[in-house]
């Protein structure tokens, strides 16, 4: 293993449970198993190689049985809900993506961390992804301060800035950081049918043009909802700064964009960017591993990542799209240790840095900021360190999906055409209102645009 | 009319036949073909719309032999479920139907058991798979293949029915009669008349509802795990977060159906046999 | 003439019965009471609360739910037909030929060996605007490209070809049997009557086909009204509601939206209103068979 002295300086808490780990490696040297076999349930995905390659290094490594459940990405939500809603869990740890944690958060599914073992705490490098990990059961709301560690990260999936390297080499220009450079770029390079300035989702989908727009609305200093990290859903997205937004990502769409954008999905956006058909588009960091595979890439070695780009003044807002692992209530004490025992050893700075070796996604800084960052191959990972950071959440309660419901369909309206920007931030906030003071939060809407 | 030209009057018909048959089976085949080509292509190549292309295995090989793909297990799996539980479809509704529709019970018994059927099939799947993962998990069956199973049986079992009755309903009752005259039990009543009647609706039923749960997904991904898993959620696995793997996906799809043709395609006399068998009233 | 035993005709239902009260019951009724309810989840319970007739109160106002009855009418009135129309013509024309006849039929079957899910994922790909073979061959003859399932005025159009393309096998196979079994001395009768084949068709054939025709098209139209895993992979619904289905709106309600109570009530009403027309249709059917015999 490689000694990580370098890039890290642990702090108290590190060297005691690195000390830990230190002393089940040696003691696993001698005896198998010190735990109980751990069942994971996770979904198919371009990490999910990485993931199994570490899960056999920790079996190497402790003798302890990790056995993983692959299924469809369709289908992780419905065998993991199945799961915790039934007497006894058959899974010990859930892979759980960004979208329906809250769901597992405020149904009370997850069991404390702290609960398995007091001594427990997240990694000091571990990046804390919006707070997201923590949530108060109390005021319902996420964030480091008040929440209980309820999961730790496994996956840092964000969007990212996917774009053009070599027609930016080409041109002497930097990555976009601003909206405004970014538009006139897109232009500069937008040549119909054979090129396209820039694509983003406006497909209609579980959660699809609401995440591409999270960048914008936040970057252009509006949001969706007043404050949802501490819980506030005052809807604010028919404000100014949201309108300025939508009429930014709606003019890209169809000024410097595919005809039709109303169903580009991303699969749609790959396709585009890696038959060498798209200057820009906004993609989830895992995206990357397609773009320098020549059996998948016409552009190997051309794509550059940066992170999302925003209106002066305002910071870069890229979209959490990560996974959490969580152990859930309703197993045996054994199982949710030695489940534990895992994601602990797992998010390890050493850990870390081999997972990032094998090809993994790692979640912890000390990867990111190792020389493992500086290989060409791993350039989206100089991205990541500025990018992860930032990163935040669109909304963290369990109706987030009727609420999408509500986005998905107002915002993919208005890319269409079918109505104006004015009218879909109007309605769109009088629907979210509705939902949200129906399922009886304090809500409220700013007065409708003019 | 003359034998001569009674022949060259049908074969003017059969070449307007030929004519109609091929180009149908053109645009049948044309995706499947074109899903076929997919699975020697690389992604990159396929999305390119490349017409000329060097084949390649990689697909196949990935189906195959990739870590994180178990597919033959998936489609042994697929095997033993799909078989069984049509043969239980089968066998079942047969008998069901036997009786519904020979032996003389009150309309109403009969009708409430094809609309109740009916109004069956009419519930999402969604809604039936989680109700079934509790049932499994309470009995202790879950990621068996007899939950699996049992919930193929009864998510086919009233489509059967329906296919059945109107079989059922054309078998002259005078044959029926006639056996039972010369004293014939009930089975060998259903073994020499009613069966040999039955075998062109029984073999368009079995084919049918072999397909629908060789295909089917919702209720598969719920009761099964990596041991259990069938084809389609095996294939469901190439539609990913960032990435449909169509190429993959091909592969797949051409792996689960190859058998399948190749069963039509030698079965297809037996198939036909049993389709006409019930020509001979 | 009683020519079984009471015994025979209850044993021979009775698998049937107990498939059906055991694993087809339990969900209906777990169905039925959840629409009743609102259910929610509170520290790892299950939290019903009684809301009465409040979720079927929702469904008038329910805008995908409205789209999804009229894009499912149209799916299943024109897919339904063209499969029904389609299948009997290549049934006859495979029957006609006989033995000559047999090379066709299991590749005709074809498109129901692929799932579901493999032809959203292979048909999008062909309905794709920049890649697609669709348009690939359209722009090699000289005409322009159209996004198919982009424009909100072809998407359900498209839908509806790939469902023909998929079923159509199923309605050639039930009505291929029904072709098989028909009886050929009536046939010989009316051609020695001295009818054209276009008379034999119309007043012999097809009369005898009506109760299999009409089998067919009600299998169809309620698989039809269950359409899910084409729209699932092609359009998702959208573009905006030109693509929701009923089907797909029940998942969105109960499944991602978690709201089983409200989902449920969708279900039923879905599950009642067809039942009504499937009762109404095969009264219909009967009367007619009455008339004609």
């Amino acid at each position: 293993m490689k000694t990580p002295e370098k890039n890290t300086i642990p702090s108290m808490a590190m060297i005691g449970k690195a000390s830990i780990v230190a002393a089940m490696l040696a003691s696993s040297a001698t005896f198998a198993a010190s735990h109980a076999p751990v069942n994971v349930v996770i979904n198919q995905s371009p990490w999910l190689e990485g993931f199994a390659a570490i899960a056999d290094l920790y079996e190497d490594e402790t003798g302890n049985e990790i056995t993983l459940d692959v299924n469809p990405y369709a289908g992780s939500l419905e065998k993991q809900r199945n799961a915790v809603r039934s007497e006894e869990s058959e899974y010990d740890l859930l892979i759980i993506n960004g979208i329906f944690y809250p769901e597992m958060y405020h149904g009370g599914f997850l069991e404390p961390l702290k609960s398995i073992d007091p001594e427990f705490d997240l990694d000091s490098r571990v990046y804390e992804y919006g707070g997201t990990p923590w949530f108060d059961s109390e005021s319902r709301a996420i964030g480091k301060e008040d929440g209980q560690l309820l999961t730790v990260p496994v996956n840092p999936n964000i969007t990212l800035l996917f774009y053009r390297k070599d027609l930016y080499e080409e041109k002497g220009w930097e990555a976009p950081t601003s909206f405004e450079q970014l538009e006139s770029n897109a232009r500069a390079l937008h040549n119909p049918k054979k090129m396209y300035g820039i694509a983003q989702r406006a497909g209609r989908a579980t959660v699809s043009v609401t995440w591409d727009f999270f960048p914008y609305i936040q970057g252009f200093g509006g949001s969706y909802f007043r404050d949802s990290d501490a819980g506030d859903y005052f809807v604010t997205i028919n404000s100014e700064a949201a309108r300025e937004a939508l009429e930014t990502y709606v003019r890209l769409a169809s000024e410097v964009g595919p005809e039709n954008p109303a169903n580009l999905t991303q699969g749609d956006l790959i396709q585009l960017l890696v038959t060498g058909k798209l200057a820009h588009t906004v993609l989830p960091a895992a995206a990357w591993a397609q773009m320098d595979d020549p059996n998948k890439s016409a552009v190997v070695g051309k794509v550059g990542y940066a992170t999302l780009p925003s209106a002066e003044g305002f910071p870069s807002t890229p979209a959490l799209g990560h996974w959490l692992g969580g152990i859930p209530k309703n197993i045996p004490d054994e199982k949710k240790r030695a489940a534990l025992a895992f994601l602990d050893w797992f998010q390890q700075p050493e850990t870390q840095i081999q997972y990032a070796e094998m090809g993994g996604a790692p979640i912890s800084a000390a990867a990111y900021e190792s020389d493992i960052a500086d290989r060409p191959e791993n350039r989206y990972m100089k991205a990541m360190v500025t990018a992860s950071p930032l990163a935040k959440g669109m909304w963290t309660i369990p109706e987030g999906a009727e609420l999408a419901a509500i986005t998905e369909l107002g915002l993919n309206r208005a890319v269409a055409g079918e109505i104006t920007v004015t009218e879909a931030l109007n309605s769109m906030a009088a629907d979210l209102e509705s939902v949200l003071s129906e399922a009886g939060y304090a809500t409220g809407r700013l007065p409708d645009l003019e | 009319m003359t034998t001569s030209g009674k022949s060259r009057l049908y074969r003017r018909a059969d070449v307007f036949l030929h004519g109609f048959l091929i180009a149908a089976i053109f645009i049948t085949l044309a995706p499947f073909v074109y899903i076929a080509l997919s699975s020697f292509k690389t992604q990159i190549s396929l999305l390119m719309g490349q017409v000329t292309f060097t084949p390649t295995l990689l697909n196949y090989d990935e189906v195959l032999f990739d870590r994180t793909s178990d597919y033959l297990r998936n489609f042994t799996n697929s095997v033993i479920v799909t078989t069984i539980s049509t043969l239980f479809v089968v066998t079942i509704s047969f008998f069901a139907g036997y009786s519904l529709f020979r032996m003389r019970w009150p309309s109403y018994v009969v009708n409430t058991f094809l609309i109740w059927s009916m109004a069956f099939n009419l519930i999402p799947s969604v809604t039936l798979a989680s109700a079934w993962y509790d049932l499994a998990r309470t009995v202790g069956i879950s990621n068996d293949y007899l939950a699996l199973v049992l919930a193929h049986t009864t998510l086919h079992l009233p489509i059967a029915l329906w296919l059945l009755a109107s079989f059922f309903r054309e078998i002259p009752r005078e044959l029926e009669d006639a056996a039972y005259v010369d004293g014939a039990g009930f089975i060998t009543l259903v073994r020499r008349v009613v069966a040999p009647l039955m075998a062109p609706g029984l073999v368009a039923t079995a084919i049918l509802i072999y397909v629908f749960s060789w295909n089917e997904f919702p209720v598969a991904l719920a009761l099964t795990n990596n041991e259990t898993g069938t084809v389609p959620v095996a294939i469901a696995k190439y539609a990913q977060e960032e990435e449909i793997k169509y190429t993959q996906m091909a592969a797949a799809s051409v792996l689960s159906a190859i058998p399948a043709l190749i069963a039509l395609l030698f079965g297809q006399r037996f198939i036909v046999r049993g389709l006409t068998a019930g020509a001979v009233k | 003439m009683p020519h079984f035993s009471p015994l025979g005709k209850y044993l021979s239902l009775l698998p049937a019965l107990l498939v059906f009260a055991l694993l087809a019951l339990l969900p209906v009724i777990n169905l039925l009471i959840t629409s009743f309810h609102e259910v929610s989840w509170q520290a790892g319970t299950k939290q019903m609360e009684w809301v009465g007739l409040d979720n079927y109160a929702d469904i008038p106002a329910d805008p995908l739910f409205k789209a999804g009855v009229i894009n499912t009418a149209i799916v299943v009135i024109f897919a339904t037909s063209a499969q029904v129309i389609i299948g009997l013509a290549l049934a006859l024309g495979c029957s006609a030929l006989g033995k000559k006849g047999r090379f066709y039929r299991p590749l005709i079957i074809l498109p129901l060996l692929i799932p579901g899910i493999v032809i959203g994922a292979i048909w999008r790909l062909m309905y794709n605007s920049e890649f697609g073979v669709f348009n690939l061959i359209l722009e090699a003859v000289g005409l322009t490209g159209h996004d198919w399932l982009g424009s909100s005025s072809t998407a359900l159009a498209s839908v509806i070809v790939v469902d023909i393309w998929h079923w159509t096998p199923f309605a050639f196979l039930l009505l291929l049997a029904a072709v098989e079994s028909l009886p050929r001395d009536v046939s010989e009768a009316a051609k020695i009557d001295g009818a054209t084949t276009w008379q034999e068709f119309r007043y012999v054939t097809l009369p005898l086909l009506y109760p299999a025709i009409f089998m067919t098209f009600l299998f169809r139209a309620v698989m039809a009204s269950k359409i899910f895993d084409e729209v699932f992979l092609l359009t998702s619904g959208g573009p905006g509601t030109s693509t929701e289905v009923v089907s797909f709106t029940i998942f969105q309600r109960y499944f991602l939206q978690d709201n089983p109570g409200y989902g449920s009530a969708l279900s039923v009403s879905i599950i009642f209103v067809v039942s009504v027309i499937i009762v109404i249709a095969l009264n219909a059917g009967r009367s007619r068979e009455l008339a004609q015999s």
